[in-house]
């Protein structure tokens, strides 16, 4: 038995140790990346009534989703929101440029990740990949694209779940992608495509386990275990 | 059509766009037509967004023929579409649920037939009078297709042919009909769980409206509870009935395989015409639950590893590659199975396929599309060096060859002609590189970055010689490509052994550079 079956042959052992620790929902990270600690994000941000800044913008245009009388185009169902969300994106853009590490934009990023508008969410995510990574963002991010139906947004988010890679948090970031696997179908097609970078030797059994599940007609079972066959070729030297 | 926006932004590359779509964008050539199925009133060419060749070849039953007598027609292409529609919903539903109720599944396809229904009376593509392609049309053009994805929501997936291809349309807009349909549970308009009418009238007015008017169909004052006025109507009218006569005709196309990869799925045939034997036939294509396609040649099934690499078994036998048979369990386990390379057996089926790892020319400007004739990315210039990163061939009695490049930052497939114009199309380069690749050619030098170093084997993926280690500059000999995700074998001599290193794999994703580097 050379090198590489030793490992497949340990991998595998490891797999019956490791399913049952992911039910317990205990992945433990690798590495220790040090995460700061916050108190949990607030449900809803609101700042002071005499606050002129871009935030109040902002909170205001959150209102015209509630009011539907804000003077914006409601030539079809779609267009009002389209609308709303499309300016919260510029005004959230605006804001990330003028005040960069304001923690009050941080919590409007924490808020605004969770919307349905792509747009917005987008604006969301740059200002917090400038923030530090915290599990609360984390948390905000994970509930932001757990079940989306809109592989970009998805995409765009896989960096900012990598980071968390070696954290105590690392554990929500393989849930988080567990249900993307099997979520909807373009967005489990392309989370597959990427996966690789998030296959560890503490995540490996975790992912086996989770091919096993799958259907074996469907392009996110091949791409999984295209990525897991990487992942025992790089363990083995090839 | 009828309003139609639906509720996400998507994309598969770059950022989401903050750009406003004009009104019938790349709307080339546009038609009219009627308010019945099949012939909603405006469609443009199909070619805008994606190759007419590509939709002759894969979807030839779900074009609605304008010079065929109407009804006749209407009747035939409704049949046809039924049973695609359902295979669809079914398929996408139990990936999505597993284990779902027969109740709940029923309810599903019933609530996506009429959402076909409601957005274009089933209107995807038409021929008409002047042979090319037309897509249907609606919302002054924002609008694509039987579903109606709205080019000013999701322009770059529309850009990369979601709304061209029916069957990516399809598992683009049940992702967003699923959306709602799960949502609605925990809506006030919905009583329980089995109350599936009104869980299709909730997931259609998330679906029309946003995931905020769920309820929408609940209040009569609403701007726009026209639409789900509308929208009940035709769940309780289903009109599309009357032209469905066998609601259990098997589909003409393989959806499932569609929906998972996109293209060049061959089609089901039916078991009712078609009895298969207890023993296997010879010259029949079958097809296993993981996507192998095998042929019987006594004694043994001879397999590539996926399906469009079918065309490439026709080197061992004659046989339809068009028509395929499930491969029952039972008959998998009475026959051994040789599975072939596909790059050593499609390149014995056709010398002129250009193998991955190699460079082409371009001798015209190509367009270069997303996938294998969907949207288009840019256009390649004539004279172009390229590196070959995958293939496909299809179309039996062609020959057509794709080839999955890198074009300074966008990656994606170019046409590349048949057997008989291939040779005017591109042409194999040998001296010299293209600006691009990933892959090394023999004679250049490469430094293992791996660290740890890279297992030397005495044959591709075989017996283990040495380790060459990391930082170590070679030589490449000799590039071996194998398998599905074209892995990359490089023959090199290392401390006076002379054998394969593994250096990561094309597809879905290039991992080459994690293992070695080119220093030449």
């Amino acid at each position: 038995m050379d090198k590489q079956n030793k490992l497949i042959l340990g991998f595998s052992l490891l797999c019956l140790v490791f399913v049952w620790a992911m039910s317990l929902n205990s992945i433990q990270p690798q590495t220790q990346t040090k995460i700061e600690a916050r108190n949990p994000a607030k449900a809803e941000v609101s700042f002071s009534k005499d606050d002129t800044s871009v935030y109040s913008d902002i909170l205001n245009l959150k209102k015209c989703y509630q009011t539907l009388n804000c003077n914006l185009d409601q030539s079809d169902p779609k267009a009002y929101d389209f609308a709303v969300g499309r300016k919260i994106a510029e005004k959230l853009k605006e804001a990330h440029q003028a005040y960069k590490n304001d923690p009050r934009l941080e919590e409007l990023a924490r808020e605004f990740i969770k919307s349905e508008d792509g747009f917005v969410q987008e604006a969301a995510l740059d200002i917090l990949k400038d923030f530090p990574i915290v599990s609360e963002n984390l948390e905000s991010v994970v509930q932001g694209i757990q079940e989306s139906s809109n592989p970009l947004i998805v995409e765009l988010s896989l960096p900012y779940l990598e980071q968390f890679l070696g954290s105590q948090s690392e554990p929500q970031v393989h849930q988080a992608l567990n249900e993307l696997l099997t979520g909807a179908h373009l967005v489990s097609q392309s989370v597959s495509e990427n996966i690789l970078k998030f296959i560890n030797s503490g995540s490996y059994p975790f992912y086996m386990q989770k091919l096993i599940q799958m259907n074996p007609q469907g392009k996110t079972y091949q791409n999984l275990k295209s990525a897991l066959k990487e992942f025992e070729l790089q363990q083995s030297g090839g | 059509m009828k309003k139609l926006l639906i509720g996400i932004f998507c994309s598969f590359s770059g950022s989401l766009l903050i750009a406003k779509t004009p009104d019938y964008y790349k709307c080339v050539a546009p038609v009219g037509g009627e308010w019945n199925y099949g012939r909603a009133p405006q469609a443009c060419d199909a070619s805008s967004f994606g190759d007419d060749r590509v939709l002759r070849q894969d979807y030839p039953e779900l074009i609605f023929q304008d010079v065929v007598p109407r009804e006749a027609e209407r009747a035939r292409y409704m049949q046809d579409l039924h049973s695609v529609i359902r295979d669809a919903s079914i398929y996408y539903l139990k990936k999505r649920k597993p284990g779902v109720s027969n109740d709940e599944l029923n309810w599903f396809v019933f609530g996506i037939m009429t959402t076909a229904a409601q957005e274009s009376y089933w209107s995807q593509y038409r021929v008409t009078a002047d042979e090319k392609i037309k897509m249907m049309r609606g919302d002054f053009g924002h609008g694509h297709g039987m579903m109606q994805v709205d080019d000013r929501a999701h322009f770059p997936a529309i850009e990369r042919g979601v709304g061209w291809n029916l069957s990516l349309q399809l598992a683009y807009a049940m992702d967003i009909f699923y959306s709602g349909w799960q949502k609605s549970l925990n809506s006030s308009c919905v009583a329980s769980t089995a109350d599936y009418f009104s869980r299709i009238r909730a997931a259609w007015a998330a679906y029309n409206g946003g995931p905020s008017k769920i309820c929408r169909w609940k209040n009569p004052n609403d701007p726009w509870a026209k639409n789900d006025k509308n929208f009940y109507n035709q769940l309780t009218n289903r009109t599309w009935k009357k032209y469905v006569t066998d609601q259990n005709q098997i589909s003409p196309i393989n959806i499932a395989c569609f929906m998972e990869k996109g293209t060049s799925c061959a089609k089901p045939t039916d078991p009712a015409q078609n009895p298969q034997p207890e023993v296997p036939r010879a010259q029949q294509l079958y097809t296993t639950s993981e996507g192998q396609a095998c042929l019987f040649v006594n004694p043994s099934f001879k397999c590539v590893q996926m399906e469009k690499d079918r065309l490439c078994l026709l080197s061992q036998s004659q046989f339809d590659p068009e028509k395929f048979v499930p491969m029952s369990e039972e008959l998998a386990s009475q026959f051994p199975a040789q599975i072939f390379d596909r790059h050593s057996l499609c390149k014995q089926y056709s010398s002129k396929l250009i193998p991955v790892g190699q460079s082409v020319q371009t001798l015209k400007n190509i367009n270069l599309r997303t996938s294998v004739g969907s949207g288009i990315v840019g256009v390649v210039p004539m004279g172009s060096v390229l590196a070959v990163l995958d293939f496909e061939i299809r179309n039996a009695s062609l020959n057509e060859y794709y080839y999955k490049v890198q074009f300074k930052n966008s990656t994606g497939y170019l046409y590349a002609g048949d057997e008989k114009t291939t040779n005017t199309w591109v042409k194999l380069v040998v001296d010299s590189l293209a600006p691009i690749s990933p892959v090394a050619v023999a004679n250049q030098n490469i430094r293992v970055v791996k660290n740890g170093g890279i297992n030397l084997r005495a044959s591709p993926g075989g017996t283990l010689m040495s380790v060459v280690n990391s930082n170590a500059i070679v030589m490449v000999e000799k590039v071996v490509i194998q398998n599905r995700d074209n892995e990359v074998y490089y023959l090199v001599s290392y401390n006076g052994r002379r054998g394969y290193i593994y250096s990561g794999k094309l597809l879905p994703k290039d991992t080459v550079k994690t293992w070695t580097n080119k220093i030449n």
